[in-house]
């Protein structure tokens, strides 16, 4: 499952500040919802690992969240800023992330560890 | 009863407690919203064993109308 | 009640319909199961990531929203998570072939907005836990 590309692309990012926009088009919406194309909360998970992996340089797999709050709904062709605070640990990363939209209004709260031991 | 409600409240939402005083509203005291209102209801449901009804809700207003819900309807 | 016709309790439907059995219990547990088919949308190198989980989890916590709802003569409608806490994911994730096992309990519920607790195991090892707020 590879979602850079396909559900939302990197515009830009610096310093862990990921400038996001979401594609439409993914087969995901057809699903979720049929008539009504809202991005899974899950996904906006996925999304954020993938960005963290690339800060951290190698492949992360969610190990646990402590919080991760869906303040507002996120769908296709939107325009988000992801901000990542990552700190390495033994086997990954500590990650506090959030998502808003260029308005300043948050979408995503996230804290979360993330492993690199995958199996 | 009251005791332990402020400690575990003060806790879990991390606030003083000397901010939850009887007279305080819950919800501006505590901060919160419409999730973390259920953080809340399952919190006292589970440590003082009582159900608190949707219906209920718009009468517990500040943390008096609370200890005084806790206490008629403990099983 | 059990049932293998989940479309008729969720919303979602292919490519992320996430689960395959529910079983309604009381109004405060349900279980659920999924058996990983190779098309899943969240395998990743012939196992699942965790937001398959997390995903199969929410569905679950639908179908018992979507139950309840039918069973009170109302429609079943669309539902989000509010949010995740106390999540910790086992170390191993489940493989094409493997069935997912779920037990979902009702910790409380606030008009729309319902609060679980679930556990997720596969041949008696649990992948995931977690408490999780669905509003519908």
């Amino acid at each position: 499952m590879k979602l850079k590309d396909s559900l939302y692309k990197i515009e830009s990012q610096h310093d862990g500040v990921f400038d996001i926009l979401m594609l439409d088009g993914h087969p995901v919406y057809e699903g979720h919802f049929p008539g009504e194309p809202i991005t899974p909360g899950v996904l906006s998970l996925a999304i954020v690992r993938e960005c963290a992996s690339m800060l951290a340089d190698k492949e992360l797999r969610y190990s646990a969240v402590k919080n991760c709050r869906f303040a507002a709904m996120i769908r296709p062709a939107e325009k988000l800023t992801l901000t990542i605070t990552h700190t390495p640990i033994d086997d990954g990363s500590q990650i506090a992330a959030e998502i808003t939209d260029r308005e300043g209004n948050l979408r995503l709260q996230l804290e979360a560890t993330l492993t690199d031991s995958l199996n | 009863m009251i005791k332990k409600m402020v400690s575990i409240l003060a806790s879990e939402f991390e606030v003083e407690e000397d901010v939850i005083t009887p007279e305080a509203n819950i919800k501006e005291t505590m901060h919160l919203d419409s999730l973390s209102l259920v953080d809340m209801v399952g919190l006292v449901e589970e440590e003082f064993g009582v159900e608190i009804k949707t219906a209920d809700l718009p009468t517990i207003k500040t943390f008096a109308d609370l200890y005084d819900y806790v206490y008629k309807n403990q099983k | 009640m059990t049932t293998d016709d989940i479309t008729s309790l969720i919303p979602q439907r292919p490519p992320i319909l996430m689960v395959d059995r529910f079983s309604y219990e009381v109004d405060s547990l349900c279980h659920s199961e999924l058996t990983l088919k190779e098309d899943n949308m969240f395998l990743h190198n012939g196992s699942m990531v965790p937001e398959g989980l997390l995903e199969h989890i929410a569905q679950t916590a639908a179908a018992h929203i979507g139950y309840r709802r039918k069973m009170a003569g109302e429609e079943v409608n669309l539902g989000f998570i509010g949010d995740i806490k106390r999540c910790t994911m086992g170390k191993r994730m489940p493989t094409v072939g493997q069935t997912v096992m779920t037990t979902m309990r009702v910790v409380s519920q606030v008009g729309n907005i319902t609060m679980v607790s679930a556990e997720s195991t596969s041949n008696g090892v649990t992948l995931i836990e977690c408490r999780m707020k669905l509003a519908n």
